[in-house]
């Protein structure tokens, strides 16, 4: 951690990420103390109000209200719940998969790794949205739903590069003098091989998320995601599409949150890859 | 050469066969597939068990699998409920229209890409190569959708040069195909850097640009044609993340393609169109993949199969 932190005091970008990192995770735990009005009343007196810079904008309702008069500071900031908690989750499952059976794949080869491969490919042949919007659809859009099914649609990129490390590190020393005294193979994959693959894994963990909070925004965009009255900025913004031609605003506000947020976590996946994993780049 | 496509479509066999068992599955995720292809609340006990003998769901799942395959190989993917017709018609008639707008994003991806990703490569740490690299990273971070809707805001709405949303003129095309394109292009020009960077420091470079030939050659005939192979994979893979943000930008442009279609069923749960759509979106992305192969070997004519 302490070697970390040193590291990132030389990084601009890094440090830039990681402030953008933490302002969202502070909004999305913080949002009830954050926000400056309730985010799902309605108030029909108060419709598409004008952010506060604008003319007929308040500084009660900073960037305005959307058709239905809720303010849409306070519901960006609520938005940024469900995409933490959809990115973070998702990507659990997703590495957990992806990590298991690239080990396995790259350990034992053969015909384990041609089984797992096939599968890899008939995933990667299936566009991901087309395939998440698909078992959605039949599972019905829930919280639940969504982490399963971003989950279980997005392990294979950890496949892949857990896979190519294996086979990179599998023939060295350390397994083979691991082999000779009598390790199992369960031993050599866990204490040896998954320890040697975390730093890779802990990039592309990070960089996923940022990918998954996309996709999930996509799919609420397509009113498929966590349904209403949860705030959703991919929601926030098909709402908003409605209105791009008289109240810019509402749709632009999320897109904005959605773009910032990834492009924090970018920031930071791609510094802790120069730090961690230099020949991923 | 035919021995080799020969194999490459039969190494297809399997994956397309499991891209089929997980189109199967999708509608068996929550037990029942009835309750997914027929509004099972409006309809009696009796009618409930005659539409699942109908279908032949109270047979066992291999045999189901092998009716769904036999299915299949005539193109049956059942009838839509919806529109109460088959449903992989319904799909394919769609289908120009999502590869008209797929298409043009790939092509203006290319035609953005190629300059861009050359001369950052060549003038490193130009003002281009600034620019580009910017670009790029902003472009993994936009999510295309809203890209698009900040495009109809600007172009549509504001300054009034192109259309909102349809399909009707070839003016309709210009924005939902640069929304992709944009995006596309960012990740493009971003490959081909790095693919230029590397190729540029061979010594075969150097030796064509000390036998007098022009830069511009060098870098074209020369580094280009080897630079691009790296580049064409990625490119293969990133065809699928096309079609899912064909999908996506379709919704956000109305326009009428395989997506807005795939999108209406999946709400109106009319599931025998999901399943088309799923198995066409597949083989347009393998189709895609194995279309990229063979282009190896014009690029680099050491490749050769057979």
């Amino acid at each position: 951690m302490a070697f970390l932190a040193k590291r990132l005091r030389r990084s601009p970008v890094g440090i830039l990420g990681g402030l953008t990192l933490a302002a969202v995770l502070a909004a999305a735990v913080a949002a009830p103390l954050l926000v400056p009005a309730d985010p799902t009343r309605l108030h029909f007196d108060l419709r598409l109000i004008p952010p506060a810079w604008l003319p007929g904008g308040t500084w009660r309702h900073p960037l305005g209200t959307d058709n239905l008069g809720r303010d849409i500071l306070s519901r960006v900031l609520y938005g940024s719940r469900i995409s933490v908690v959809v990115g973070v989750s998702a990507v659990c499952i997703a590495g957990a998969i992806g990590v298991s059976s690239g080990l396995l794949a790259g350990y034992y080869g053969g015909s384990m790794d041609a089984l797992i491969s096939r599968f890899v490919d008939a995933f990667l042949s299936i566009p991901f949205i087309i395939l998440a919007l698909a078992v959605v659809g039949v599972l019905g859009p829930s919280l639940l739903n969504l982490i399963v099914v971003l989950g279980t649609v997005g392990w294979v990129s950890f496949n892949r590069v857990v896979r190519a490390e294996v086979l990179a590190i599998g023939a060295r020393e350390f397994v083979l003098a691991a082999r000779a005294i009598g390790q199992t193979n369960s031993q050599i994959l866990v204490r040896h091989l998954l320890p040697n693959v975390t730093p890779s894994v802990v990039v592309l963990a990070t960089l996923e998320v940022a990918s998954t909070i996309l996709a999930e925004s996509a799919l609420s965009f397509l009113g498929l995601g966590v349904q209403p009255p949860t705030i959703t900025w991919g929601g926030m913004l098909a709402d908003g599409r409605q209105y791009v031609a008289t109240a810019w605003w509402l749709a632009t506000f999320p897109g904005l949150a959605i773009t910032i947020t990834v492009l924090g976590i970018i920031f930071v996946g791609d510094w802790l890859r120069d730090v961690l994993d230099p020949r991923l780049r | 050469m035919h021995t080799y496509l020969a194999r490459r479509l039969l190494q297809m066999i399997p994956v397309l066969l499991l891209v089929t068992m997980t189109i199967f599955f999708i509608i068996r995720v929550k037990g029942d597939p009835v309750a997914q292809l027929a509004p099972v609340d409006l309809l009696t006990p009796e009618e409930i068990a005659e539409l699942r003998h109908a279908y032949g769901f109270d047979r066992p799942i291999y045999v189901q699998y092998a009716e769904f395959l036999r299915g299949l190989m005539r193109g049956d993917f059942g009838t839509s409920f919806r529109y109460r017709t088959p449903a992989l018609p319904l799909v394919v008639e769609r289908l120009p229209k999502t590869m008209e707008l797929a298409g043009a994003a790939g092509l203006l991806a290319w035609v953005l890409a190629l300059p861009l990703g050359i001369i950052s490569a060549v003038k490193r740490n130009s003002l281009i190569d600034l620019v580009a690299t910017t670009a790029s990273v902003l472009g993994r971070a936009l999510p295309n959708f809203w890209l698009g809707i900040i495009f109809i805001l600007v172009f549509a709405v504001v300054l009034g040069w192109l259309p909102v949303s349809g399909s009707d003129t070839p003016a309709h095309l210009v924005l939902p195909a640069a929304t992709l394109g944009v995006g596309l292009a960012t990740t493009l020009t971003r490959l081909i850097r790095s693919s230029m960077l590397e190729v540029i420091r061979q010594d075969y470079i150097t030796t064509a640009r000390s036998k007098g030939v022009a830069e511009p050659t060098v870098l074209t005939r020369h580094a280009l044609r080897n630079g691009l192979i790296p580049v064409l994979t990625v490119f293969g893979l990133q065809s699928a993340w096309l079609m899912g943000g064909v999908v996506v930008v379709e919704q956000v442009f109305a326009w009428p393609g395989m997506g807005q279609l795939m999108v209406k069923a999946v709400l109106t749960r009319d599931m025998s169109i999901v399943q088309a759509g799923v198995f066409v979106f597949a083989v347009i992305v393998l189709g895609v993949n194995l279309a990229i192969d063979l282009l190896y070997t014009v690029l680099d004519p050491r490749i050769r199969y057979g």
